[in-house]
């Protein structure tokens, strides 16, 4: 496969959500081996895992396999040379602050800077429950724990080994933020803050996001991307103007909705033309 | 602010013929899409 040149203006992520390819558990290896290197060659821009510890039931559930997704992601750090890596998303109670921030600072430096920070709030409680994770019951309390998880890891990259301050957070605790060897990506990996309400979300990305995704509006199904960035234009213009919101993030299910049928995304609709599933879109500031 | 990226899963995956597909005609396209 030919390499496009890379200068695109809009760039293609591959999400892989489900290994449950013929080789099985056995061939798994070499299987995700020649498929991310296949990606990469075919040109495109960044590979995501979805972390899950169970099949998330809109991809067929519990008993179909999954593995964990800050290893799969060394895995594919150590086979590509190019490729952004992120987790889509990480769930924010599942791993203490401090330990996530040393996850994606190693992922990154390992990779030679290609880590994105990818996370939520989580959305799976049957598997955290399952697996004995930590998962609030509460949304608000796991949007506050994913507020301060994302503080913890900024005092974490900033400048060139950490704050080095105490962080005392209602859910975080940081005695010493001392993060050696500091990311390879300055000032920081990007943060990509997965979700799309209006109320917790979008102010999140606006303080804290480089990069947003979030599902369509589920008050205006039909004006998906077009509510979602609007949104977001109005929370940043109101609370963060002195950040460059990069990009937010829509989701389509399919090649019938307004997106893929609208002509001011053709390329898109090709992709929906050839039974690839679209879902998640991200547009720039 | 406009689309600069999209993530897609791809049907198929382990096959790779998407992956050519995907060379051959998706980012192409793709790279002339100006983000609007």
């Amino acid at each position: 496969l030919e390499r496009p040149s890379s200068d695109h203006a809009v760039r293609l992520g591959l999400h892989i959500n489900d290994m449950n390819w013929r080789g099985g558990a056995a061939g798994l290896r070499s299987d995700l081996r020649e498929i991310v290197q296949a990606a990469e060659a075919a040109g495109f821009d960044s590979i995501a895992v979805a972390d899950h510890v169970w099949v998330h039931p809109i991809m067929g559930g519990p008993t179909r396999s999954h593995v964990e997704a800050y290893t799969t992601l060394g895995f594919i750090a150590a086979h590509t040379e190019r490729v952004r890596l992120l987790a889509l998303a990480t769930a924010a109670p599942y791993r203490r602050a401090g330990l996530l921030a040393k996850i994606v600072t190693t992922l990154d430096v390992l990779s030679g800077g290609r880590a994105v920070l990818g996370i939520g709030s989580g959305d799976y409680a049957e598997e955290a429950d399952g697996l004995g994770l930590p998962f609030p019951s509460s949304a608000g309390e796991r949007f506050d724990l994913l507020e301060e998880t994302i503080r913890a890891c900024l005092e974490m990259w900033q400048g060139d080994h950490g704050s080095d301050r105490r962080l005392d957070g209602e859910h975080v605790r940081l005695g010493r933020a001392l993060n050696l060897p500091q990311s390879l990506s300055r000032p920081h990996p990007p943060i990509l803050i997965a979700g799309s309400g209006e109320r917790r979300t979008l102010p999140l990305v606006a303080r804290y996001g480089d990069h947003a995704t979030s599902d369509r509006h589920p008050r205006s199904p039909a004006s998906s991307i077009s509510c979602t960035v609007c949104a977001m234009r109005r929370v940043a213009t109101t609370t963060r103007s002195r950040r460059r919101l990069r990009f937010g993030t829509t989701s389509v299910r399919g090649a019938r909705t307004p997106l893929t049928s609208s002509s001011s995304y053709a390329p898109c609709r090709a992709w929906g033309s050839r039974r690839f599933s679209a879902s998640w879109w991200e547009s720039t500031a | 602010m406009g689309i600069q990226t999209v993530f897609g899963q791809l049907v198929g995956v382990d096959r790779m013929t998407p992956f050519e597909v995907m060379a051959r005609e998706v980012i192409p396209a793709v790279a002339e899409f100006a983000p609007s």
